[in-house]
Order: C-alpha cells, then sequence, then structure tokens
C-alpha cells in the first residue's frame, strides 16, 4: 500500500481526462441542462429537476455499492430523511429553506450514516435487508406520525422555479464532480481492495471498518442531499417516499446506465426520469413501473454492464479503428 | 396484574401462536432457498402477496372450493418459481458463494418481485382482496377467549406442512439430496446430484411455502398488491432468529414472533410491526455472532 499512499498526491486537476467517456457524459449533461433552460419549457425543465434529483440519488447508491461492495436496499432511507428533515424544519423551527436544506442534509447525513454503520459487519446481501429493515420502520413511523397526507414545505418567500433549477443543477455538478474526482483517485483503490477482500485490505494496512463508514456517511450525505432538493421541488414529503419501490430506483437507474461508471448514474437517471414521465401520459403509472421493472431485468441479463459498457466498447472499438489507419 | 390485563397476554399468546405458525411457513421457504442455494430471495414477499391473489382468482374466476384454490396457488406459485428461477437468472448463479454473484441474484429478485407487484395492481388495482374461510365460526377457549375456525385450521395446515416438509427431507430421494448438497456441495456433486434439478426443486418449493402462507393468511387479513415488503422483512427477521437454513427454527422463529407482535399489537397496535422490528434489532447487534453466526463476516 505504500506505492498508493506515495502516489495519492497527485493534483487533483492532472486527474481529469477530457477524452474520458464518463468526462463527456458529464460535459454533455451540463450542457442539456443548460439548453433546456435557456429554451424555457416548463416540463422540460420539470424533467430536468427529477433528472437532478436522481441522478445525485442514483451515485449515492452506485458510490457504496461499487467501490466498497456494501449493498443497501434501503437507500430511501437517507433519501427521504432529506426531504422529510428539510420539510419539517421549515415547518416547526420556521426557519428559511436555505438554513432548514442545509440542516436537513447533514441530519439525513448523520442518521444514515451512522444507521449504515451498524451494519457494516454484515455480508453484503444481509446488509440490505438490514437496510431495508430500516427504512420500512421509518415507513410505519412517518405513516403513522403525518398521516397519508403527509408534510409540506412552509416557506413566506417560496423559490421561482428559475432558482429551484439552478440551484439541481449547481448541486448535480458538485455532486458529480466529486464523484468524478473519488472515481479518478487513489482512494478508489483503497475501496475496491476492501471491495475485493476485506481481510487482504485489512492486512494491507487497510482500515476496513474506517473506510466502509466513512463511504456509508459521504453515500448518505448524497442520498441525504438528493432528498432534500427532491423535497423542496415537489414542496412534499410522505410515507411513501420510505417505500422499498423508492429504495429500488436508484438500483435500477443505476444497472441501466451502468454500474461503476460516473456515466452510469447520469444515464440511468436520465433515461428513466424521462421514462416515468412521459409513459404515464398515454400508460398508468403501474404500468410505466412494470416497464421500468422489465427494462431492469432485461439490462441485468443480456448487458449487465448497462448503457456505459456499451458506449465503452464502442469508443474502444473506434480507437483500435483509428489507431490501425 | 388485574385479570383483564391477564387475559390480553392470554388473548395475545393464541393469535400470536396461531399467526406465528402460518407466517412461520414464509420464513422456513427464505430459510431453505438460502440454506440450500446461497441466495436472498428478495421477491419473496411478492410470492406471499401472489399467494393470495392466486387462491382469489381460483374462488373468484375458477369457481373452485376454497381447499382447492388453497393448493392450486401452492401448485401455481411452484410452477411460475421454477419458471422465474430458470428464464431470469444465469445458471451459473443458482448457486454460489461469490459475493457479487448473490448481489446480483438479489438485484434480480427485487426487479421480480417490481414487476409481480406491478403486475398484480394491473390486473386487480390496488385494492384489497380477502378470499373465504374454510369454516365459519369460532372455538371459545377458557378464560372467555375465541378463536376462529380459519385460524385453527390454518395452524392445522401449517403444521402438517411442516411435518410433510421434514418427512420429503428426510426420508425422499430428492430430500436426502437436498440435504446433502446443503451439507457438502463439492461432495453431492461427486455422488451424483444435479445442482439444477436441486435448486429447481428448492426455490419451486421455497416459494411454494411463501405462496401458502399468503393464501392462509390472506382468508384471516385481506392482502393487496402491494402486500409483501413488510413480510418479506419479517421473514428475514424470524430466519435470522432461528438460524439460516434450519426449519426447526423458522418454525420457532415463527412463534416467537408472532407472540412477540400479538402482544405489542394488543397494547400499542399502530406501533406493533416497529416495535417487534426494533426489539430484533437490538437483539441483532447485542448478540452478533450468536444466533446470526452465519451471516457476521470479518469487516
Amino acid at each position: 500500500m505504500k506505492g498508493l499512499e506515495s502516489s495519492s498526491h497527485t493534483p487533483w486537476p492532472s486527474r481529469i481526462n477530457i477524452r474520458d467517456i464518463n468526462f463527456i457524459i458529464f460535459l454533455v449533461s451540463i450542457a442539456s441542462s443548460i439548453i433546456i433552460f435557456l429554451a424555457d419549457k416548463p416540463y422540460l425543465k420539470f424533467i430536468m429537476m427529477y433528472f437532478f434529483a436522481y441522478s445525485i440519488y442514483t451515485a449515492s447508491w452506485d458510490l457504496l455499492y461499487s467501490y466498497s461492495g456494501q449493498l443497501s436496499l434501503g437507500q430511501a432511507m437517507p433519501f427521504g430523511l432529506g426531504a422529510f428533515f428539510t420539510i419539517m424544519l421549515t415547518q416547526l423551527a420556521k426557519l428559511p429553506l436555505v438554513p432548514s436544506a442545509i440542516l436537513g442534509t447533514l441530519a439525513a447525513a448523520a442518521v444514515g450514516g451512522s444507521i449504515g454503520a451498524t451494519t457494516i459487519r454484515l455480508k453484503p446481501g444481509y446488509q440490505g435487508i438490514a437496510l431495508l429493515l430500516f427504512s420500512q420502520v421509518l415507513y410505519w413511523l412517518s405513516l403513522i406520525a403525518y398521516g397519508e397526507e403527509g408534510v409540506s414545505i412552509f416557506t413566506e418567500t417560496p423559490p421561482s422555479e428559475t432558482t429551484i433549477y439552478l440551484t439541481g443543477l449547481t448541486l448535480f455538478v458538485l455532486s458529480m464532480f466529486a464523484i468524478y474526482m473519488i472515481h479518478n483517485s487513489n482512494y478508489k483503490l483503497k475501496l475496491l481492495a476492501i471491495k475485493g477482500d476485506n481481510l487482504a485490505a485489512d492486512v494491507c494496512g487497510i482500515n476496513v471498518r474506517f473506510h466502509k463508514v466513512i463511504v456509508l456517511y459521504l453515500s448518505s450525505l448524497l442520498a441525504g442531499l438528493a432528498g432534500t432538493y427532491y423535497g423542496i421541488f415537489t414542496s412534499h414529503a410522505d410515507f411513501s417516499i420510505f417505500a422499498v419501490p423508492n429504495s429500488f430506483l436508484p438500483i435500477g437507474m443505476a444497472i441501466i446506465g451502468g454500474i461503476g461508471f460516473l456515466g452510469g448514474p447520469i444515464i440511468g437517471s436520465a433515461v428513466v426520469s424521462v421514462i416515468i414521465n412521459i409513459l404515464p401520459i398515454w400508460y398508468s403509472l403501474a404500468i410505466t413501473y412494470f416497464a421500468y421493472g422489465i427494462i431492469v431485468i432485461l439490462i441485468l441479463k443480456l448487458r449487465p454492464t448497462g448503457i456505459m459498457g456499451f458506449l465503452q466498447r464502442s469508443a474502444r472499438k473506434e480507437k483500435s479503428k483509428v489507431a490501425k489507419g | 396484574m388485574p385479570a383483564s390485563a391477564l387475559q390480553g397476554v392470554y388473548l395475545s399468546l393464541v393469535s400470536g401462536i396461531g399467526y406465528g405458525l402460518i407466517i412461520s411457513l414464509l420464513a422456513g421457504g427464505l430459510s431453505l432457498i438460502y440454506g440450500v442455494m446461497n441466495n436472498v430471495n428478495t421477491s419473496h414477499g411478492a410470492f406471499y402477496m401472489l399467494g393470495g391473489f392466486l387462491t382469489f382468482f381460483a374462488v373468484s374466476s375458477l369457481h373452485l372450493p376454497i381447499v382447492l384454490s388453497i393448493t392450486f396457488a401452492f401448485a401455481a406459485a411452484f410452477g411460475l418459481g421454477l419458471i422465474c428461477l430458470y428464464v431470469l437468472i444465469p445458471r451459473t448463479m443458482w448457486v454460489s458463494s461469490d459475493p457479487d454473484s448473490q448481489n446480483i441474484v438479489m438485484i434480480l429478485f427485487l426487479a421480480l418481485a417490481q414487476v409481480l407487484q406491478r403486475g398484480v395492481f394491473i390486473l386487480y388495482g390496488g385494492g384489497s382482496v380477502a378470499v373465504p374461510s374454510i369454516l365459519f365460526g369460532s372455538i371459545a377457549l377458557p378464560g372467555d377467549v375465541f378463536i376462529s375456525y380459519q385460524t385453527v385450521i390454518s395452524i392445522a395446515i401449517s403444521i402438517l406442512c411442516y411435518a410433510a416438509l421434514f418427512i420429503f427431507l428426510r426420508d425422499s430421494k430428492i430430500g436426502k439430496a437436498i440435504r446433502a448438497f446443503s451439507q457438502d456441495r463439492e461432495l453431492a456433486e461427486a455422488m451424483g446430484v444435479r445442482v439444477s434439478t436441486i435448486a429447481l426443486m428448492t426455490f419451486g418449493l421455497g416459494v411454494s411455502l411463501a405462496a401458502l402462507s399468503g393464501a392462509l393468511l390472506s382468508s384471516i387479513y385481506s392482502v393487496t398488491a402491494t402486500t409483501g415488503w413488510n413480510e418479506l422483512v419479517i421473514a428475514f427477521v424470524i430466519v435470522t432468529f432461528g438460524g439460516i437454513g434450519s426449519i426447526s427454527g423458522s418454525f420457532l422463529g415463527g412463534l416467537v414472533y408472532g407472540i412477540v407482535y400479538s402482544i405489542t399489537q394488543y397494547y400499542l397496535p399502530a406501533y406493533s410491526f416497529v416495535i417487534a422490528l426494533v426489539l430484533i434489532y437490538i437483539v441483532l447487534i447485542t448478540k452478533p455472532t450468536g444466533i446470526l453466526g452465519e451471516i457476521i463476516e470479518r469487516a
């Protein structure tokens, strides 16, 4: 691990590779977001708000699963907590929206990370079910406490649509850039070592528990941030935010986009945001989610690396063609 | 303790034993699948829900008598389980000790659960359905406690199922092969036991036990298309309590859960599910290597 430690001082900017397909997708998604903002199409803007929240949410699950090998089947827990805490702070403490959002996100990260930390000794499958157990507990508690109607944001000066959109875009850029940096850092190698073999990583001097917990807190922070943003642009949160289908959402989006790639959550959440907002125009919501489940199964069966795997293979083929002349 | 409180505990014990025995069938199926195939079936709750709906379908559309309808649900879930395993899961992952494969299988089963639940929602809508009782009326127990015939019959069916499962695993050729396979996979394969046959039989049997549990409970409680997630968590809790891969452990775990759940439901009905889960979580974190031994890995 000496090699890892010594090379970890590479300056951040040198890690950015503008030919990297992940980075290209990141840039394209920013450009598309700006174009849609300038085009001023309200419905497209609304879909893009879903996209911002979902891509951060999916990246939070992917960070946990792809990098450290920890499986969460209850990612809706930090996501829902972010939304609930933020809305409750505006309602009960009568705090302005921005401090509520910051405190709500941090509280979601603290609670989600702390609960997750109690499960790190379990095998991934069981860890997944243990986290599912907690999201089910929160599902029932929120139903008992706030009923089916849930809670709504209380603010005297609601933010404009433009402010919400640009905030979403900023959060998206910052979160994805942070993930991109982790993706191209030596820290990722430490996490992959933990994922590959806990014991071997421990023997090599990596503090396995510490890094697993750090990733859990990071993942909860991102999921909490996504939930906070989701709660703000929908102005509402209820018990269904903790439901299992909501925990399945980031898993499915990561699979569709491609697990372990930065571009995976971006592409996956773009595809799903369009599907779940466009399909219900013609079909029921049940048919939409039925189709979503089928798509996830088909991709996992036929192309487990997702759309990113396909794009990366095509790019590699193209490169070798150019090299051959 | 006042007489009414004592009667409350007594009533909770009676109903808890009944509920626990029926729900333990669900856990027994999950335990069987994990014990043999090393995979957590995250679609188990969906098969529980399907058991209720298949029985309802047989009663309302095929006009079968209720006993035959329950049998139909059991058999149909078995067939559907075989098809799902065969079509969805790559054969190399049917039985696997590789964590990556196990995770992929869990995610595939989770997606299957989504598809099954949404499929039932499309067909039957979001309303609840209940199947008729096998026999109407109730028995009076000492202390002015009444228990319905339906609950008694469901308890009897659960006990009979456990007895049949024990005999099947102990005496039948396939049962012996399943036990041999779960104890030493390589040796069993060397002796001619086929992985695919064992996996298919185990998965089919496991999910049909879940469906049977759903069929029996849907006449006591109702069932909706979104039912199943709580039941999956409950089954997991019972399995970890009783010991993974242990059918008798699931039987006892189910009884313990049923009693804890019924007592909390009597005194704090709104929080019964939450309290039962929190109590069990406390056991999990205070005794992580005891009951759970197998699910802990070094971190």
